[in-house]
């Protein structure tokens, strides 16, 4: 028994890892593409290339988001292993792209400089002219859009045409210069055309990056000071968490405490008048309360009941956390009410269904014959043994609350966890969406942990072994 | 012959009963814009007859009161606006389109058309309109298709996933699925040099492409997978037949149940809204998501109950005779763990219904078109209670109805005397 308790233990940390690992994957993706929104436009024709590039790489060390995000990263060879280091995330997708084409990372990477180095000159020759007509002003602007242009184009037929554009653009003798600079941006573009390398995007590639990576520092912050980054209003990720729990566990825990102490009379009383008419008719209305989706129920009721547009309101809209104790009181009815019924009905009809299995048993024949009343082998001999699935149910309720938490408390206007979930989702705050995912398959965890700890209260026969099925 | 616990299936009251209604449904599903549909069945417009609803690409002729005449597409036309005689129209003479109905029509009392006209009994909007002013009937009609179609892809997507691994776990256990020496680890360097080139060589194609191409370039990665999965075993293969052959036993039980404990500790609804905010928050996300990540409880029980028949005598006597574990598995196993899982995917259906709704509901799934989207339109005007009743009353109509259905089969294929 013991035994099987540490090794369950022990499981807990890979499979949280792995959890961690999933999520942190899947929400730094999406932080990857967010384009910084703190720089200054790169069309205004004032704002230099350098200056713009510089300060998107000074926004990406803010972020953090100079790091490689994991301890491998695994890529063709075609591509480079350091496509965290660009500044411009919209920009790596354009060179993964090209990559993907063409093949030849190297050749492209020059191509990449000699545009940028283009642009650089273009900028120069442009401060150089003293008295600019209109119409050399108009070319030098296309000239600059066609040539950033090129670094955000990812197919190879877009940047021919820049190609071509700007070549008409250099025509002129008088951008001698220019026209140069445009001569050696030609020659490294027809050398990624011309020596492709499709076969290097067949070559898988792994490429180590060590520990100074973004999960890695992500875990030691969780795992030695309890952070859990930042969200994006700049604040604590675990501090919005912290004040919202309460609320939410408060209405979960109660949620499921009420459910608990209605259920479990109701199917002792189910259990007691089996065959009955009106035990019947119980079990159909159960059945029935069982499929109305809860939070259809919950909507409906506060549009009869709290709709503050009605002449007649019994309930107050939304949950007042700072009212005095009645008024508190008052505005959790409804919403407690919901939370309540959206576990009662399974919970009974579970309960039910087991105590009825137990009936059933040998040895409550034997406590039968040897005389036991009705209510003492109900008290005594089936319902500990029929707690079993609603230990299981509870072991499982946290993870299941949260989630129903998301829709009730956007019905019931609670500012608490499941609108913050909601809200992360919807702007995509990958901290938090982590730091709850985190949370929440923790508590799972733990969850069944005890639920496995019930189990053997509950029924002293269980006891745990790991190969049951070699008989 | 058919099943026995077919029969006692089949011989249920109310499974007749909800038999035909789900069948109403499907029916109602398929046939929607023929039962309600803007466009008339048939009409004669100033002279000429015209079949609409079944020709949306044919010209009219336009001819408004002192102006020129002008063609218009059929589909275009404002039928109901227009100087109609003998006019046979659908049951329900309402499209998606909203454009003459008035907004937030309640469903009792006098209506009328933008231009102030009262419709009549046949014009009526029975269930009202929503704030754009679509006819909620016809909305309701068409939800359905996708509520009832996502529960059923997402489930058989789920059953077919628990299906194969419960009963790969189940029967072969720790003891019984013999590979050649090394085979385990080339099946798996295999696999996870599929996924690589049909995935992560792959990925610059996913970026850029949304909605059904996505599915595209899935099912494209899905081949690359299966294509070198399959190069890299033949190889194996061949230099395999050279050397002598020993065999040993995969603990895939203990492998696979792992994998059940860890996608168990996960709360799935939590999981569904995260990975869906992250990959496409579209209604196909939904269904491969509910697909990937809700075949644990199936697959536990087709791993319970195909470790029961793992020892059955009649499987000894197979085995005993010689006929391959693959055989044994499919002719054998499968048939008899195939009743008992129809009872959790049932259940699933009903569950994956309401989980579509609510997300919906919180737009969570964008532009689903589902009776769970419908219901969202009342979260911003909270007076009007028809907005929400009358979709919620369909979804709690057909998650009874499946439930009702789960639970017959559930009392039809438990053994005699446990219910």
């Amino acid at each position: 028994m013991l035994r099987y308790l540490i090794i369950r233990l022990l499981w807990l940390v890979p499979t949280l890892l792995l959890v961690t690992m999933v999520t942190f994957g899947l929400s730094s993706s999406s932080l990857a593409e967010k384009t910084s929104t703190g720089c200054y436009d790169i069309n205004n024709p004032a704002v230099t290339a350098k200056l713009y590039y510089t300060c998107l790489q000074k926004e990406r060390e803010k972020l953090e988001l100079d790091k490689p995000a994991f301890f491998l990263s695994i890529h063709p060879l075609s591509e480079p292993d350091s496509l965290y280091l660009f500044p411009d995330p919209t920009q790596v997708k354009t060179v993964r792209r090209l990559c993907w084409e063409y093949g030849n990372w190297p050749l492209i990477e020059t191509f990449r400089q000699e545009v940028l180095r283009f642009v650089d000159l273009q900028e120069r020759v442009w401060s150089q002219i003293s008295s600019p007509d209109p119409t050399t002003r108009f070319s030098f602007q296309k000239m600059r859009v066609q040539a950033l242009g090129l670094l955000s184009s990812d197919r190879p037929e877009s940047i021919i045409i820049g190609m071509a554009r700007l070549d008409t653009l250099t025509q002129p003798d008088s951008l001698r210069e220019l026209r140069n600079g445009f001569e050696s941006l030609k020659r490294t573009w027809t050398a990624v055309q011309e020596h492709p390398a499709r076969w290097r995007t067949f070559v898988p590639w792994v490429t180590f990056h060590g520990f100074d990576n973004r999960y890695f520092d992500w875990l030691e912050a969780l795992l030695f000071r309890f952070d859990l980054g930042k969200n994006q209003d700049k604040g604590n990720a675990i501090d919005g968490i912290k004040n919202l729990l309460p609320v939410t566990m408060m209405f979960t825990g109660l949620g499921i405490l009420f459910a608990l102490l209605f259920s479990i009379p109701l199917a002792i009383w189910s259990v007691t008048n089996v065959g009955k008419k009106r035990e019947r008719a119980f079990g159909i209305g159960l059945f029935v309360l069982d499929s109305i989706p809860a939070f259809w129920m919950a909507l409906l009721l506060w549009m009869a009941l709290a709709n503050p547009d009605h002449q007649i309101t019994l309930f107050p809209g939304s949950y007042e956390p700072n009212a005095p104790f009645w008024g508190r009181i008052h505005s959790m009815i409804l919403p407690l009410f919901a939370y309540t019924y959206g576990s009662l009905a399974f919970l009974t009809r579970t309960l039910r269904g087991s105590l009825l299995e137990i009936q059933r048993e040998p040895y409550i024949k034997t406590a039968i014959a040897l005389g036991y009343s009705p209510r003492q082998i109900l008290w005594r001999h089936s319902l500990r043994p029929a707690l079993l699935p609603l230990i299981t149910v509870i072991g499982t309720v946290f993870p299941a609350m949260v989630g129903g938490s998301v829709i009730l408390e956007k019905i019931f206007i609670i500012h608490g966890l499941g609108e913050t979930i909601l809200k992360a989702t919807m702007n995509n705050d990958p901290n938090i969406i982590l730091a709850v995912f985190t949370l929440s398959g923790l508590l799972t965890l733990v969850g069944y942990f005890v639920s496995d700890l019930l189990y053997t209260w509950a029924d002293p026969r269980i006891r745990f072994q790991q190969d049951h099925h070699k008989a | 012959m058919k099943a026995d616990w077919w029969q006692k299936f089949r011989a249920q009251r109310r499974v007749r009963f909800i038999w035909k209604m789900l069948l109403a449904l499907i029916i109602i599903s398929v046939l929607a814009d023929l039962i309600s549909n803007d466009r008339p069945i048939r009409c004669s417009y100033h002279g000429k007859v015209y079949y609409p609803l079944f020709q949306p690409g044919s010209m009219v002729e336009m001819k408004p009161q002192g102006g020129e005449p002008y063609l218009l597409k059929a589909a275009q036309a404002p039928w109901s606006t227009m100087d109609l005689s003998a006019s046979l129209w659908p049951i329900v003479p309402y499209g998606t389109t909203a454009r003459i109905n008035h907004r937030n029509i309640s469903p009792f009392g006098e209506q009328r058309t933008r231009d102030g006209k009262i419709l009549g009994p046949r014009f009526r909007h029975w269930l009202g309109t929503d704030q754009a002013g679509n006819d909620l009937l016809a909305l309701m009609l068409r939800g359905g298709r996708i509520s009832v179609g996502i529960g059923l892809l997402a489930m058989l997507l789920a059953g077919s996933i628990g299906f194969l691994i419960g009963s790969f776990a189940g029967y072969f256990g720790d003891d019984r699925l013999l590979l050649p020496r090394f085979m385990g680890w080339t099946l798996i360097s295999a696999l996870l040099l599929g996924i690589w080139y049909g995935f992560v060589r792959r990925s610059v194609l996913f970026e850029d492409s949304e909605g059904l191409a996505w599915w595209g370039h899935f099912l494209g990665g899905m081949l690359w997978v299966a294509g070198v999965t399959a190069l890299i075993l033949t190889f194996f293969f061949l230099i395999w037949r050279r050397g002598k052959q020993t065999k040993k036993a995969i603990k895939i039980d203990f492998v696979l149940s792992r994998v059940i404990e860890v996608l168990d500790s996960l709360p799935q609804l939590l999981l569904i809204i995260t990975m869906g905010a992250i990959l496409s928050r579209d209604i196909w996300t939904f269904v491969a998501l509910v697909g990937l990540t809700g075949w644990s409880g199936v697959a536990r029980l087709v791993r319970g109950e195909s470790l029961r028949l793992r020892n059955a005598d009649y499987i000894t006597a197979a085995r005993i005779s010689g006929l391959p574990s693959h055989r044994i598995l499919f002719r054998q196993v499968w048939p008899q763990v195939l009743p008992p899982l129809l009872v959790p995917l049932a259940f699933g259906i009903g569950s994956v219904i309401v989980a579509e709704s609510a997300l919906s509901f919180l737009n969570i799934i964008e532009n689903s078109h589902s009776w769970g989207a419908m219901l969202s339109s009342s979260l911003q005007n909270r007076d009007l209670w028809w907005l929400p009743v009358f979709p919620g009353l369909a979804i709690f109509f057909t998650v009874l109805a499946v439930n009702v259905l789960g639970e017959s089969l559930r009392k039809a294929i438990a053994p005699a005397g446990t219910n």
